[in-house]
């Protein structure tokens, strides 16, 4: 006869135990509405269950039973990042378009913690999406390897240029509205393959920066002076000129060479 | 009479118990312990001891079992199975020779039957109560480490390289009445190509979120000391000092807490943040039958003191209650009070779970975060930030065992007038594949600063037992991020391995390939980004 720990009702011994051994239990958990999955088939049941008869309820919110890391910042939803099978973060760049920040790009390659400093409470809130918070420092730094963003006025909505992949090849849409880059075979052309300076060229919406060099690839000589020999005002030395005819966008580009 | 009762029932037990006429073409499980079943065939219908038996649960496999034991019509397995799992029988062989028919004595006499019954009645014996061998401390499976490996690289970037070591002990008993908890990390950046932000110069980084001793008896003098994340104190952060509290047998507990705040990037030891406070806590559990099955309250009043907020007074507090099998709530509120400010609301939470039905439930969340949450960025750089918010709302419906629908929708907002906003049905087979695992699919329409499309399909599956893979695929289009949408293609895999009852392997693969629509197609591969980790994870 055995001393039953498990109250009055604890007298069907075979319904878990066997005669092998009082701690390897067997009982089908699934049945309670919580089945047992991942580590907590491993746990024990005193582990979970405070009272040896069963009797009293345990409730199923993680939180009941785990200690929040996060310091209260994701509530009682830990099986919105994790599962049973360990702690670790199943918090995907996918699950991350449910945020205010879809990670796009080399965005969803790259370690949390370089988004998330907060190390000591674990917790991920931003403060904002806006990409200059993040890229202050690639801003500054564009002028040591590209165009020096701070001293050509560029603006601070990266986005506006570059996409999530890499801040190379940077579009400059409004630039379309003068000359146009992209699609055509100026597209992918660095800014400083056809500007002298890009110092001071504050994106104003005016097309004229007396900058753009365009002989530095077309060269002047025959048989260039020879088709352009009755345009009035054509002087080969002065790029201007050029795209004072040539503004190049698709629908001008056609245009122009009907006209020639 | 009862001459003739008994003399039925045995006849009617020869009856069952006789071989039957035709032979046996499955035998079935009877009872299961955790490695042993017990099987109604025997010898008799051609099993013998080291046979292995493919189990059946109705029409899938079930696994095997090797014959341990055979008696004439039963025998012992060693394996896993359920009651009522079945198994083919083999032929039945021949008898090596007829055995003689087995003549039971008669049945006794009233008189005898009485007095054995009497004497077996008035027997005393002592009750025993079995206590195995205390087991070593270093195998109570309360300690967890994983060695892990992580790399992340995309087009036009150099990988990234981490090299792992987690440890996690989750109350150790070490003596006195106390127990150990550590939660550390220790990590080499082995390769970190282009800029970094999180601790350039460390390529050796350590972090110690726990290190506590920890005394907590049912009721009575509550101990905590080391670097301690502060016990039922809602909100507080972890700190190198101590916590003492009270206990009592009715489930509240109330007490104080106090010492220097680490830093927020590295976990290092720092003493220019600090706090201290006391904290009040309640819980009561009901049985399986209260309206009000679990109820928990917790509250803080600290005095915290940071570079960032300077010195402020908080309050949190926390609530969650189940009532029934229906309603789940969980409110977490923070208020505080900067030394030279007005009272501000600092955080609030709020997590609501409706199960009116058994097959259909209604989650919800929403998140605020008030302007005086600091959020390191990078050397020297805090950004104080601002009001951000987070809703969803998903509801479920289980139809079948083997379907179930689901719909959710959301919102984010943050300081600077970005928001986003999301919602999508969800569909899932769980048993598609039957016991082994489910597949389920996805959509969200998104919509706000960057709006655009995600679609996703995944199989999971959690067989064999120990074994869990998850395979996923997922598009996504994504407006307004730039000048022109962007296309992203990808697929992840993940899987978990329960490789004994100590060690388990755990891997995760992620690619994607993005694309411009119209110019630059996903086909072109020129954009591809992707990450990878493995861990080799022990519990002891």
């Amino acid at each position: 006869m055995i001393v039953s720990g498990h109250g009055p009702k604890g007298t069907g011994c075979a319904s878990c135990h066997s005669t092998e051994n009082w701690r390897r239990v067997s009982f089908d958990h699934e049945q309670t509405g919580f089945p047992l999955r991942g580590r907590h088939s491993l746990a024990s049941c005193s582990g979970c269950h405070a009272s040896a008869d069963f009797s009293t309820a345990v409730p199923t919110s993680c939180s009941a039973c785990h200690r929040d890391v996060h310091t209260g910042e994701f509530g009682t939803r830990c099986a919105t990042c994790h599962d049973e099978e360990s702690w670790r973060s199943k918090f995907d760049p996918d699950a991350h378009r449910r945020t205010n920040f879809p990670l796009t790009g080399r965005h969803a390659a790259i370690p949390c913690e370089e988004c998330h400093l907060d190390q000591r409470d674990r917790r991920f809130t931003r403060a904002t999406v806006d990409c200059f918070t993040c890229h202050q420092a690639d801003y500054a730094r564009a002028a040591t390897i590209s165009i020096d963003h701070v001293a050509a006025g560029f603006p601070t909505t990266c986005r506006d240029c570059h996409n999530p992949w890499s801040f190379q090849s940077g579009r400059f849409p409004a630039h379309d509205a003068c000359f146009q880059l992209a699609p055509g075979p100026h597209a992918g052309i660095p800014c400083l393959g056809c500007h002298t300076s890009l110092t001071g060229t504050l994106p104003t919406g005016a097309c004229a920066t007396n900058t753009a060099d365009c002989i530095r690839c077309h060269s002047c000589p025959n048989p260039m002076t020879q088709v352009h020999q009755n345009v009035a005002g054509f002087q080969c030395f002065k790029p201007r000129k050029c795209y004072e005819c040539h503004q190049f966008t698709v629908t001008s580009l056609k245009r122009q060479r009907r006209f020639r | 009479m009862r001459s003739t009762l008994a003399l039925a029932v045995a006849f009617a037990l020869g009856l069952l118990s006789r071989p039957a006429s035709a032979q046996r073409t499955a035998g079935g499980v009877e009872y299961a312990t955790a490695g042993r079943l017990y099987l109604d065939a025997g010898a008799r219908d051609g099993l013998a001891p080291g046979a292995v038996l493919a189990l059946r649960r109705g029409e899938k496999a079930a696994g095997t079992c090797r014959v341990e034991v055979v008696s004439e019509t039963h025998a012992t397995c060693l394996g896993n199975g359920r009651p009522g799992d079945t198994f083919p029988l083999d032929a039945r062989p021949e008898p090596a020779e007829a055995t003689p028919a087995r003549t039971g004595a008669g049945p006794l006499a009233d008189a005898e039957a009485a007095r054995r019954r009497r004497t077996l009645e008035n027997a005393t014996f002592e009750k025993v109560d079995f206590r195995g061998a205390a087991r070593p401390t270093l195998l109570s499976g309360k300690t967890d480490v994983q060695l892990g490996y992580f790399t992340w690289a995309a087009t036009g970037v150099g990988p990234w390289h981490q090299e792992r070591l987690d440890a996690a002990v989750r109350g150790a008993p070490v003596g006195g009445g106390f127990s150990l908890f550590a939660d550390l990390s220790a990590r080499y950046w082995s390769t970190r190509s282009g800029p970094a932000v999180a601790r350039p110069d460390d390529n050796w980084q350590l972090y110690v979120w726990e290190a506590e001793l920890v005394r907590r008896p049912p009721s009575g003098l509550a101990v905590a000391l080391g670097r301690i994340r502060p016990w039922v104190a809602p909100g507080a952060t972890i700190v190198d000092g101590v916590q003492a509290g009270w206990r009592t047998k009715g489930n509240v507990e109330f007490g104080v807490f106090g010492g220097a705040v680490p830093d927020p990037s590295t976990t290092s030891p720092a003493f220019d943040r600090s706090t201290g406070g006391a904290y009040l806590a309640f819980q009561s559990v009901g049985d399986t039958h209260s309206t009000v099955r679990y109820a928990r309250e917790e509250f803080r009043l600290a005095y915290v003191n940071s570079p960032e907020l300077g010195r402020r007074l908080e309050l949190e507090g926390l609530e969650q209650m189940s009532l029934g099998k229906i309603f789940d709530l969980g409110i977490q509120g923070r208020i505080a009070k900067p030394e030279f400010a007005s009272t501000l609301l600092d955080s609030f939470s709020a997590d609501l779970g409706f199960h009116p039905l058994e097959k259909f439930s209604l989650m919800g969340a929403f998140r605020f975060q008030g302007s005086s949450v600091p959020e390191a960025d990078g050397p020297g750089v805090i950004n104080l930030g601002g009001v951000t918010r987070h809703a969803d709302v998903t509801a479920r419906w289980d139809v079948v065992p083997w379907l179930n629908l689901a719909a959710t929708s959301g919102m984010a907002e943050d300081p600077t007038g970005f928001s986003r906003r999301f919602a999508g049905p969800e569909i899932g087979l769980p048993r598609l594949f039957g016991e082994v695992g489910g597949a389920s699919a996805g959509y969200l329409f998104e919509d706000g600063w960057s709006g655009g499309h995600t679609a996703w399909m995944q199989i999971l599956t959690r067989r064999p037992r120990g074994l869990q893979c998850l395979l996923r695929v997922f598009w996504y289009r994504t407006r307004g991020l730039t000048a022109l949408a962007e296309d992203e293609l990808g697929a992840s895999a993940s899987l978990s391995a329960q490789l004994g009852p100590f060690v388990a392997l755990r891997l995760t693969a992620l690619g994607r390939a993005g694309g411009t629509p119209g110019t630059q197609p996903l086909a072109a591969r020129s954009l591809l980004a992707g990450s990878f980790d493995l861990a080799l994870a022990g519990r002891f």
